[in-house]
Parts: structure tokens; sequence; C-alpha cells
């Protein structure tokens, strides 16, 4: 990922790309990760706690993991070997597998002293393949090494400037920047490689810029800013100086999988004609967002079973491409 | 607070919602009874519940592919809640408009009208009625769906006046088939399929062009009647305000006979039905008052242990008292594996037998479901690291005399009231442990499990079976 961010962005759009999964097959997902072919959809629910594998056809290739090995998973990630790391908010664990399912390693204990664990959420990579994680009952964050040795820790209780209240997903960025989704205080926090509190996005509420329980953040290589708006329904889009551009409330269609099982049968295709389309197009409690380096942007759409992909159309911009910035607005804009 | 005052105010509580811990109990050692009642019947005086640490570890509450977990959400809002009459009278309404899940298997619409209970289950008559009207789960449960203008179905309108409102015997075969055309073109969008992406909500809709809008003789009134003509109409009859207080005083102050019987045998205390009808009437259908007056009354002062509790509130009860299934899920806890515990004692939420309802009173008694009612009631007490538990064995002090364990525990636990077997029964326990030494970490881990033994046996008894 680029080190550098574009001055400015000539933004085309953000067109919908595509659906993958479906009910029974991507039940309630709530993490999304990927290997060098296949997808891995991470599932928590009444309809199956798993590990989906599909494929970018949207085929069902099968399960891994399961109860055996994990009862409230948060977080998934997928590294290099494609073995699978899971964070398990009951059990205070993270559970590694590789990519046939097998238990390869374990660890974290419960409790609240460095390195011990309360409720493990959201993780990802740092820029060294380093663990980062959200400690949500603890209040704070902690980096591990892959096999769960302890490097750092940080943040405390509380809802000043650095404090947290029950994290939840978080990124690393292109700069070694933690943005952790500070759940419960309803913003994306913003901390430096050594933990120190940097900026905060964000407020209590509906309107563009505020949040209802922030669930997930990713960070593209523009340094665009993706969050995760869980209880409001949307994921909102911040540019690299934390700036809200838009919201994304989903444009969904059918996945191919979708489209098959509907085309099986009659009267789910009269169901479909005779009701209002439009709902079926919305994201439901969307829980996380990922972004790759093709700027295509994932959300776990939870409440609707599926994900829904959107491609970035903009255009990178050095300073001498763009005019200044201006101090005053102007209304004569042709 | 006195022991008699904290143990009427423990009644209206297990009553007008689903008990009171003691520190509970204790929050409201400076209000009156009588403002407490005030505070019950105006739930909008106190802050929703916090749902959000619910969803986040139950996160399928976020969609409704399947009604147990809301089912148990809800057992979980009745442990919950700082507003527990909300939640009391959405049981209530549901105990009276019986709609089972089981026939249009759309959590949506089943969930949706618990919603419409819990926010007009304390306003007007008319208005819970013409909401039941036009709810998708009920059009849906007695067919109004297929009640066209050219081929009337009068399944709802049969059922509006026999089990919703008047009762067998108040009104004839042919205000069945008039209430029935006056509801005809009453029905509800189509809902899109559960495949591939779950279920989506449905609403009511009115189908003008498939509604006889001719002249219908209704009770004697003759016009051009629609569904809310027929709803008004009802409500102007003293033998709906009979039936709607019959219902709250079953409910709330003392087990009257099964509803089949009702035509053919009078209220058990028909003094105190009559002034809550007419309070109902003089009111314009008002059902605030109605409970304001009866919380207030003497007959339901005086009705400690008159009622056998209904699973909900055995279960919700209890978990009250243990602590467990807090606003913050404990790790692994799934509320909807509350919806089963009360479906094996009879109760199954969300899905009641029949349009009739749940039998209540002893019915809810029998030899499989008391086992199951006091094995849930006892095993929550087998752990003895349980903030309820803990909370009680706080309150004990440095050591129990073995005279005193007995009272010590039915006045924590409660306060309960029990007879003189269950009391010689519970005395001869206190007797074998002694003496219970508190004062030190070693003495409470020696003695709580002997304590607890004493909570389970308190919660195994007959008298903990009744409100």
């Amino acid at each position: 990922m680029a080190t550098t961010l574009p001055f400015e962005l000539l933004r085309s759009g953000f067109p919908y790309y595509m659906t993958l999964g479906q009910r029974r097959v991507t039940s309630n997902p709530v993490d999304i990760g990927f290997g060098k072919e296949n997808v891995y959809v991470l599932t928590r629910g009444g309809l199956g706690t798993e590990v989906r594998v599909i494929n970018w056809e949207d085929e069902n290739l099968g399960t891994l993991g399961g109860a055996s090995l994990f009862q409230w998973p948060a977080a998934l990630l997928v590294d290099g070997d494609e073995n699978l790391y899971v964070t398990d908010e009951a059990n205070h664990k993270i559970v590694v597998m590789n990519k046939d399912g097998e238990l390869i390693d374990s660890w974290g204990e419960q409790g609240s002293g460095s390195g011990q664990l309360n409720r493990p959420s959201g993780m990802c990579f740092d820029l060294e393949g380093n663990i980062v994680l959200s400690d949500a009952m603890n209040s704070r964050i902690q980096r591990f090494t892959r096999d769960g040795k302890l490097l750092q820790v940080f943040g405390e209780a509380g809802e000043g400037e650095g404090q947290l209240n029950m994290p939840w997903g978080l990124t690393v960025d292109q700069f070694g920047d933690i943005l952790v989704a500070d759940w419960k205080n309803d913003r994306i926090q913003r901390f430096g490689s050594e933990g120190e509190f940097k900026s905060a996005i964000g407020s209590h509420g509906t309107d563009k810029g505020q949040f209802r329980r922030p669930s997930s953040v990713a960070v593209d290589g523009h340094g665009d800013i993706y969050i995760s708006d869980w209880q409001n329904d949307r994921v909102q889009l911040f540019n690299k100086d934390e700036r809200y551009i838009q919201s994304f409330h989903g444009n969904a269609s059918l996945s191919r999988s979708g489209k098959q099982y509907v085309l099986s049968n009659l009267v789910t295709l009269r169901l479909r004609a005779e009701g209002d389309f439009e709902k079926t197009q919305r994201l439901n409690a969307p829980m996380t967002v990922k972004v790759d380096d093709q700027f295509r942007l994932f959300i776990t759409d939870f409440g609707n079973h599926r994900i829904q992909i959107y491609q970035k159309d903009a255009v990178a911009l050095s300073e001498t491409e763009i005019a200044p910035k201006m101090r005053n607005p102007i209304l004569f804009t042709t | 607070m006195n022991s008699n005052e904290i143990a009427l105010k423990a009644h209206l509580l297990r009553r007008a919602g689903f008990g009171a811990s003691r520190s509970e109990l204790e929050s409201l050692s400076d209000k009156s009874y009588e403002e407490i009642v005030e505070d019950l019947v105006h739930p909008e005086r106190f802050e929703e519940i916090d749902e959000d640490y619910l969803k986040r570890y139950n996160p399928e509450l976020s969609y409704h592919d399947g009604h147990p977990i809301h089912a148990g959400r809800w057992i979980w809002r009745m442990i919950n809640t700082k507003r527990p009459l909300e939640e009391k009278m959405a049981l209530f309404w549901h105990h009276v408009f019986a709609t089972a899940h089981y026939k249009g298997d759309h959590t949506p619409s089943t969930i949706g009208q618990i919603q419409t209970f819990r926010e007009n289950g304390l306003t007007n008559i008319k208005q819970i009625l013409l909401d039941l009207a036009k709810d998708p789960h009920m059009n849906y449960w007695l067919d109004n769906c297929e009640n066209h203008s050219d081929q009337p179905n009068e399944n709802w309108g049969r059922e509006l006046l026999e089990l919703f409102s008047m009762g067998v015997g108040n009104y004839s075969e042919d205000d069945v088939k008039q209430a029935a055309r006056a509801f005809t073109g009453w029905t509800f969008e189509q809902p899109l399929p559960l495949y591939p992406y779950g279920h989506y909500e449905s609403k009511f809709v009115f189908n003008e062009a498939d509604h006889d809008n001719s002249e219908k003789t209704f009770l004697g009134r003759t016009g051009n009647f629609n569904g809310e003509d027929i709803i008004n109409i009802i409500c102007e009859e003293r033998a709906t305000a009979l039936f709607i207080c019959r219902h709250l005083y079953n409910f709330f102050v003392e087990d009257e006979p099964q509803i089949p019987a009702w035509s053919i045998e009078p209220p058990r205390n028909p003094e105190a039905v009559d002034a809550m009808i007419d309070i109902l009437m003089s009111s314009g259908g008002e059902i605030r008052p109605v409970l304001t007056y009866m919380f207030n009354s003497d007959f339901f002062k005086n009705s400690f242990y008159k009622k056998v509790k209904n699973p909900s509130e055995l279960v919700a009860g209890t978990l009250k008292l243990s602590g467990r299934y807090a606003v913050v899920p404990a790790e692994g806890e799934n509320v909807g594996t509350l919806y089963n515990t009360a479906a094996v004692m009879g109760q199954a939420l969300m899905n009641p037998p029949t349009v009739e309802g749940w039998h209540t009173g002893h019915e809810w008694i029998d030899g499989g479901t008391l086992n199951e009612r006091v094995n849930f009631a006892v095993n929550q007490f087998n752990d003895v690291s349980s903030p309820g538990f803990e909370d009680i064995l706080g309150r004990l002090g440095s050591v129990v005399k073995s005279a005193d364990l007995v009272d010590k525990c039915l006045d924590l636990i409660g306060p309960i009231e029990v007879g003189d077997e269950t009391r010689q029964a519970l005395s001869k326990y206190a007797d074998e442990v002694g003496d219970l030494e508190l004062s030190t970490d070693e003495d409470r881990a020696e003695n709580a499990k002997k304590i607890a033994r004493m909570i389970q046996l308190i919660v195994a008894t007959r008298e903990y079976q009744f409100a």
C-alpha cells in the first residue's frame, strides 16, 4: 500500500459492484477475509457460528471451525499462509486454524492484567504483521505477535480523548496509525503507533458524520476512511482529512447463488414480484467494512446474510492538478 | 421501610411487573405506594432500556428470521426494564389477543405485534382494538386477508366479538356477519420472501376496491359501517368493559375461572369488577385510570398469593433475584434459551396454543411443568457467585443464627410468607446447618453453599409458585 497519499481525489463515483452469499450459506456474517482463491466469511448467530468458504463465483465450498473452536467469534484475519485467526469473545481467546479448518494455535486468557483479555473483539494486522486487537471489556487496545506474545497495551475506560468504551473494530493505516471504532462512545479514534491520541471522528446521532454504535473501520490506499455505522444501518466514508464524504445505505442486487435460488422457486419468484423491492437493497446492521488494494469496499451486511461490494472510481490528483483550497465558498461555479 | 411496607411494594411489583430484588425495593424507600403506582402507569417517566449490549453479544437480534430469540429478548426486557408495567401490559394483551407465530411463521409481524402492545397497552381500548385490527400478524392469523367484499370470511369478525371484546352471549350470529363485511378489504402488504436475504416487514393496507361499503346493521345500529365503526360500537357496550375488566382482574389480582366459563360463572369479586367497569366506561375506554384504581384498591392489596405465577413471571422474577441475564450479557449467554425455558413450563411466548390463549391459574401446573418450574428456580442458585446471590449473602451480616436463617432468607427472597408445614421443613434444615459465620472470606466460602441451599429450598416451595 502506498505510503504517500494523493493530494486530492477526483471522485468519479463509488458504484455498487456485486453481492456475495445468501441466507443459509453466509448467514449472519460478522467479518470477511480473503485467501488466494477463496473468500472466508465468519458467521455468528442462530443460523450458524462458523467460517463459511465461498469463491468469487459465489459457490458454497463448505465450512471451517464452528462451536468446537469458538463460541462468540467477532473478527477474522487471514495471513499470507492462509491461516485464519478468529477472536472469541466468550472464551477470551484467539483461535488459529489452517485453511483446512485444523486448529494450529490458540492463545489468550481472561483477565485485566497486561496481556490478558476480556472479550477480544476487533482485530487487524499491523505493518509488521503483528496482531492489534480491541480488548473490549477492558476498554483498551493490545498488540501481540501472531503467536500471542504481548508487545503493547494502551487505552483506558472513559469518554475523554484517548479513552475508550468497549472498542470493537479497528485497523492500522499505511502510516501505522491505529483507528478504533470506539463503540459505546459513538466515535472513531485515531492513535499513533505508540498509542498516543491523535484525533477523533464523530459523535452520537443519526446525521451525516454521526454514529450509532460504530462497529468497524477501514482505510484505503487514498487514506479514505470507511466506518460501519452499525445501528444506523449505513457505512460512512470520510477522507484522509477526516471530512465526511458520503454514506452507503445499500444498493444490493441478488448474488449469483441467490439468483439461482430464486429462479428455481416459483412462489419465491411471485413474492418478489409483489413486494416492495427497495427494501431488498438496503443494509441491515452492517458489522464490518474492509477494503482491498483494488479499492473495493466489502460490507458484511449482517442482517441480510450477504456481502455487498462496491468499487471505487477515483483519480488521484497532485497539488498542481487542482485549484488551491478556497477560503470562501462561491456561488459562481460554472 | 417497615416490613409490611416492603411486603406490599414487593406484591405490587410482582403483579405490575416481574418482581424486584431487595436493592430495587430499597431504591423505592423514599416513594409512597401510591407514588410507585403512578410511576408504573407512566412508564414514559423512565428511560427506555438500552439494548445495545444485548444486540452486540446476541447479534442475531438484528434480523428477524426466527422468533425464539426475540421471545427470549422479551423475557430479558421483563428482567431489566425500568418500565415493568409496559412489558406486563404487552404480556397481558398477548394473553387476551392470543396470536401464534406458527401459522404465519413471519417473525417481523410476530414481534411487531408485541411492540404494538408495548406502545399502546396503557392507552385506550378503542385504539388498542383498532391497532389490533390493522396488525398483519392478527390479520393473517384470523384470515381477514381472505375477507373479500364478494366472499366474506367471518373468522376475524367472530373472534373480535367472542374472544377479544364482548364475549359469548352478547351478540347475534348476524352481528358476526355484519362485522365481517365491515372489515372486508382490511389486509396487509405482501412481504418479500425469506430467501435469499431474510424476512422483511409487512404493514396494514386498506384495499378500498375490496371493501363492502354498503349498509349494515350491527348491534342495533345501522349505517355504512367500516371496521373502525364496528370497533367504536363495540367499545360503547358494557359487555366489552366487563370482558376487559375481568381479564384485568384475572391477570393482575386473582385467578378467575377459565375464559370459556365466563358466560356461566360470575366474577369472583363482582363489586371490584363493577367498579373497574365504571371507570373504564366513564373515561371513554382509558386503560390507565382503571389500572391506577385497581393497584390502589384494597382488593388488590389484599390479594397476596392469589395468583399462580405464569411461566414468564416465574422465569423473569427468578432471574431478577439471581442477577443473571442482566443488561450486559455474560459470556456465552444467549437470550434465545429463555424462550425454551418458559416454553417447557407451558408458555411458549409468541406462540400461544390457540386463539383462546393460555389457560391460566392452577392450569399452569401439572406434574411435568411443576418439575420444570421447581428445577429451573433451584438451578438459578447453584452458582454462589451469581450477582443476585452475592447480594443476598452481603445482606446477611457477619453471622446468621440458625434461628434467624429462615426468616432472613424468606425476607430477602421476597418477602415471602409460607405456611406452617413449609416453615417446619425450612427450619429443620436451618437447625441442621446451625449458626453460620460469614465474617471472613473463608467463612463465606464455607457457608455460602449452605445459605444457597436454603434459598433453593425456598424457591422450591409451593408458596414461591404464587405471586
